[in-house]
């Protein structure tokens, strides 16, 4: 057989065509890396260690990002509170995504009483802001991480169940799916094979963007005193914290926000490599 | 073997007007296995319902289609094993009729995989068989549909669609979203399918030029009804019916172009309603040859002549 230049290639080669998706993907890799050490310890001084003596200090070699107001080493404080921020958003997506991308598509799928049965009630959970309904969640359940990122998930599950459905109902119209019913194959084959690769690309956006969104809650959360709970950190509650003392401490302030800005710009590129891999007819050939 | 559609009526309620739209009032043809049966007719006469009933898209209102005595249905388990699902459709626009994620190969191998038609390791071998039997040189098994032209992703669903060894393939419109320039390459290779495969066709056209060159017998419909049928040379040359004597007329490359007599009888106005029928024979409000009973009347299928059936109590 004659070898097809047109042939196509692995998706990774498809996303290292991409320039977004792979900054986005070496900004992920620091972003993992950051939280492996946090995970280990493997951090100049302990994130909790309060040391008067050095209170307020501007970055030098010792305290590479500077102090806050009870001497605590900022940089590591910022890798530990990248790792429970990044550990929160991932686990609250996750849930979501899950659960939203599947009620979504079996939503848009089987229609009838079911679809309305499931917009009626993501319509109920849209209706209160979302911080109040997480507030709401978390208040009655209890605070600790995984509390914490079952609320953000509840918050959630109605915009993927939202972003998932809306292409069903379109792509579930398109004669290559009608086509698949006359072959006689399975609900459950049309739905994987036919319909679910052909509504990934705004899914996968949606997840990129909700995983920065979720990381904006749970600071918010942590301002409101109900996700992290101090003297631990997380990047939320560093910027909540650093208020107070950001007209004195700029670096307080500084360094946790650009690690926010570094994760969310992150995953927005990573997302919007991905959405070019996954589509054939948006790979540049 | 053969499709026998009979009174076939497709009624769709509109919930929010409340209003009831009559898509085919009424349909009865008999399909003999290796014939090829076109049907003509305007936008909105209800050939394309017809056709996805045939296939099991749509479940007739009253009425029934069944395909060697057996009923089409599109909820029945097992269908394509069954004998009486082997039924395929190609339809009008190979730009939304292939999974735009999908390689070619796997568009085509995927029902001989589910239905497990052939061995496993032999369904390369008969990807490789379908593509060069519709047309299509084997390397490319491994594009995207958008990197195909229009003509090259028919031909895929055509093969997509034998690869169901079908017995009856209702074509809907197949070539009228094609170039000009592929739409013969596309008529002949059907023709050489249908001789090589023994298969029968329901060809679906508002164009009668590419009805008259595949048809053995052509219906033609009016606003969900058969107004005429019969062979092929008995429509084209010997048109019974006013609405088929339009249809003809408005043939661009037919040689009574140019007949006053026959151009004065092209077609004027629209097609009315299918909310709102007219009463009596659904023609009438553009029949040249219309007379007052005709309003009230509605006219049956008669033969007027071996099998040329036509439904007008004025001629």
């Amino acid at each position: 057989m004659k070898r097809d230049p047109l042939k196509p290639k692995g998706g990774l080669y498809y996303y290292m065509q991409s320039t977004s998706g792979i900054v986005g993907a070496l900004l992920l890799l620091f972003m993992v890396i950051v939280s492996i050490c946090a995970v280990f310890g493997w951090l100049p001084h302990d994130p909790l260690e309060q040391n008067v003596e050095f209170a307020m200090q501007g970055p030098s070699t010792t305290f590479w990002f500077g102090t806050d107001e009870f001497g605590r080493d900022i940089f590591s404080r910022s890798l530990d509170g990248m790792r429970r921020s990044l550990t929160v958003s991932v686990s609250a997506v996750s849930i979501a995504a899950t659960i939203g991308v599947t009620l979504g598509i079996l939503s848009g799928y089987l229609g009838r009483w079911f679809d309305q049965l499931i917009v009626r009630l993501s319509d109920v959970i849209f209706a209160f802001p979302a911080i109040l309904l997480a507030l709401a969640i978390v208040s009655t359940l209890g605070n600790s991480w995984y509390q914490t990122s079952l609320a953000i998930a509840v918050v959630y599950t109605p915009i993927f169940i939202r972003v998932a459905r809306g292409p069903v109902l379109t792509v579930k119209e398109m004669d290559y799916v009608k086509v698949t019913r006359i072959l006689g194959f399975s609900s459950l084959r049309i739905l994987r094979k036919h319909i679910l690769p052909n509504v990934t690309a705004p899914i996968v956006v949606q997840v990129a963007l909700s995983l920065s969104w979720a990381i904006l809650t749970e600071s918010g959360l942590s301002f409101l005193g109900l996700g992290t709970q101090p003297p631990n950190a997380s990047l939320g509650l560093m910027v909540s914290e650093a208020q107070s003392i950001a007209a004195f401490a700029w670096w307080a302030l500084f360094f946790p926000s650009a690690f926010i800005t570094i994760v969310v710009v992150g995953l927005n590129l990573v997302g919007d490599g991905l959405r070019d891999a996954l589509d054939p007819a948006r790979r540049s050939s | 073997m053969s499709l026998d559609i009979i009174d076939v009526e497709k009624r769709y309620l509109n919930r929010a007007s409340g209003t009831t739209i009559n898509a085919l009032n009424g349909v009865s043809i008999k399909v003999e296995l290796g014939q090829t049966l076109g049907i003509v007719g305007e936008s909105g006469c209800g050939k394309s319902t017809l056709a996805r009933a045939v296939v099991g898209l749509e479940v007739p209102s009253a009425g029934s289609i069944t395909w060697d005595g057996a009923v089409i249905d599109n909820k029945a388990k097992d269908r394509l094993k069954s004998h009486h699902s082997q039924v395929q459709l190609v339809f009008q626009d190979p730009y939304s009729s292939l999974n735009p994620r999908q390689q070619i190969e796997n568009s085509i191998a995927e029902a001989i995989e589910v239905h497990g038609l052939v061995a496993k390791d032999k369904i390369t071998d008969r990807v490789t068989e379908l593509l060069v039997m519709v047309g299509l040189d084997p390397d490319l098994r491994n594009r995207y549909p958008h990197q195909l032209s229009g003509g090259q992703r028919q031909r895929v669903c055509i093969a997509r669609a034998l690869s169901a060894e079908p017995k009856l393939l209702v074509l809907d419109e197949p070539v009228s979203a094609l170039d000009v320039s592929v739409r013969a390459e596309v008529m002949n290779l059907l023709i050489d399918l249908r001789k090589n495969l023994g298969l029968t066709y329901i060809f679906i056209s508002h164009d009668l030029a590419m009805i008259r060159y595949i048809s053995d017998v052509i219906a033609v419909m009016y606003l969900g009804k058969i107004v005429e049928f019969g062979t092929w040379e008995e429509i084209i040359e010997n048109p019974v019916h006013p609405y088929t004597k339009a249809l003809i007329a408005a043939m661009p490359d037919h040689s009574i172009i140019g007949d006053p007599a026959m151009l004065a009888r092209t077609l004027e106005g629209e097609v009315p309603d299918p909310v709102n029928l007219p009463s009596g024979c659904s023609f009438h409000s553009r029949c040249v040859l219309a007379v007052p009973s005709c309003s009230t009347n509605a006219p049956t299928l008669r033969d007027i002549s071996n099998g040329h059936l036509v439904a007008c109590s004025e001629v």
